[in-house]
């Protein structure tokens, strides 16, 4: 389950946003500090509402917070 | 300084995974302790229903008052600590892997109980006597809610 996260961008966000916490974020979206550390490191793939809420957060797409992981091409 | 904090966050344990340690713990120890002697009034066929009440009564009791002691205080020597999606998850993917070792002690059992048919007059009766059925069934039970544990610490560190 774990070599199947998606990847995202949301502390480079969270820079951009006037260094937001981690807890600040979470407490906006309704998470615990732990799991927003589990998303940005890509041990946690969150709920689509969760993700349409980090996203609404800080005013961008879902699709520019998070991608798909690079699968190795066969052959 | 914000991404010295975020590691620092990785490798500190929550609230939520000291609980589960100290839970693991407890119920450990305390049925490594139980269950080595209750093996040894199997092997001496010695199993007396005093004290084997006694036994199973005093570890429940010694079970409940670690947990309430242990758990209460980390209650109060931490901030409040609220459950999300992430943790619900943890638990219900843990709770399968719990019935799955579940299932295997109940075949266990099964296999157990067809097995002391065969075993009735042999010199090994004794391991296949109603008492270490039990034994076994408990045991069983015990493993999966250590199975929980395991589950949710490896979750919580590695991912879900």
């Amino acid at each position: 389950m774990a070599g199947q996260q998606i990847e995202n961008c949301i502390r480079e966000l969270r820079r951009r946003h006037g260094d937001m916490t981690q807890q600040q974020l979470g407490d906006t979206i309704g998470v615990t500090r732990q799991t927003v550390i589990a998303i940005e490191n890509s041990k946690y793939s969150p709920s689509l509402a969760t993700a349409f809420a980090i996203a609404a957060v800080f005013g961008v797409r879902v699709d520019e917070v998070f991608r798909a992981p690079q699968r190795p091409r066969r052959g | 300084m914000s991404s010295m904090l975020d590691m620092v966050a990785m490798v500190e344990l929550s609230v939520r995974e000291k609980s589960i340690c100290g839970s693991l713990v407890a119920v450990l120890v305390i049925a490594i302790a139980y269950f080595c002697r209750t093996a040894s009034w199997i092997a001496a066929d010695a199993v007396d229903p005093g004290e084997v009440a006694g036994l199973s009564v005093g570890a429940l009791i010694l079970l409940i008052a670690v947990q309430l002691v242990f758990q209460g205080l980390l209650a109060l020597a931490s901030r409040d600590d609220p459950t999300d999606e992430r943790d619900r998850l943890i638990a219900a993917v843990a709770s399968r892997n719990a019935y799955i070792v579940l299932q295997v002690g109940l075949w266990l059992v099964i296999c157990h109980i067809v097995a002391a048919m065969a075993m009735q007059h042999t010199a090994a009766a004794r391991w296949f006597a109603p008492f270490a059925t039990a034994q076994l069934g408990l045991l069983a039970a015990i493993a999966a809610e250590l199975a929980k544990y395991c589950s949710q610490l490896v979750y919580y560190r590695r991912g879900i």
